[in-house]
């Protein structure tokens, strides 16, 4: 993937980010859920929980939060980060938020790390099972 | 190569490529090495209807995109519901024509 399209493709995602969280804290969470997988096997999938859990965030209530999803810190790390490098590199014209992407993909796609992910992911994700988010 | 080769191995991984791209690559094959035919005849490409069927069934979890070597938007997809729940549908479409394009990466991989 080239730079503008990764650009791109990171600001469109922030903005439908940034505006899930506001439509949910003006409507509350109880709208319903627009998680696929969980209309067609009801189980919930491995992210389920974490826009409540942001919400705690927002709201102060840490151990909340880890309960609701542990994901929910990494949504927001992202949420606050990528924005201001991303308008950064752009105003500055370079390209060090792409290089980071590829560097990270890089050290992902080896079997040691990805294994490691897949069982972190996993176990999460039979937790969110059993706590049915 | 020879023609008859070339065109041997165009008639049977079409399917794995963009149509507009056949010709391109018929062309580029007849004046690459013979040397490179070995590998080339022993080269895997993925199936863009397979991972469709991988799409609908798993697109949600990112599956799709892991399988075509697209971990970035693989592990975005896994993390968020298949992209917010639209990701995933609009992959649904988009799919077979990035499967095609790492295709075609793969083939330059090899020609080079």
């Amino acid at each position: 993937m080239r730079r503008n399209r990764l650009y791109g493709l990171l600001a469109v995602s922030c903005i439908a980010g940034y505006g899930w969280l506001w439509y949910q804290l003006q409507y509350g969470t109880a709208s319903g859920s627009i998680c696929v997988f969980k209309y067609m096997t009801g189980l919930p999938c491995p992210s389920c929980g974490a826009t409540r859990s942001v919400l705690s965030l927002l709201h102060g209530n840490f151990i909340a939060a880890l309960r609701w999803n542990p994901l929910g810190y990494l949504f927001a790390a992202i949420l606050l980060m990528v924005p201001v490098w991303l308008f950064t590199d752009v105003v500055f014209k370079r390209s060090s938020l792409y290089q980071a992407v590829q560097y990270a993909e890089n050290i992902i796609k080896q079997k040691k790390t990805a294994f490691i992910l897949l069982l972190i992911i996993t176990a999460n994700w039979l937790w969110n099972i059993y706590k049915n988010v | 190569m020879e023609a008859q080769k070339v065109d041997m191995f165009v008639m049977t991984n079409s399917k794995f490529f963009e149509s507009n791209q056949i010709y391109n690559i018929r062309e580029r094959l007849i004046e690459t090495d013979d040397s490179k035919w070995a590998i080339l005849s022993a080269t895997q490409f993925k199936d863009p209807t397979t991972i469709l069927i991988v799409s609908l069934l798993a697109g949600s979890l990112g599956i799709d995109r892991f399988m075509i070597g697209d971990t970035g938007i693989g592990i975005a997809k896994l993390l968020t519901c298949g992209g917010f729940g639209i990701g995933a549908i609009i992959d649904w479409f988009m799919i077979m024509g990035a499967t095609r394009a790492k295709n075609q990466a793969k083939l330059e991989q090899v020609l080079i």
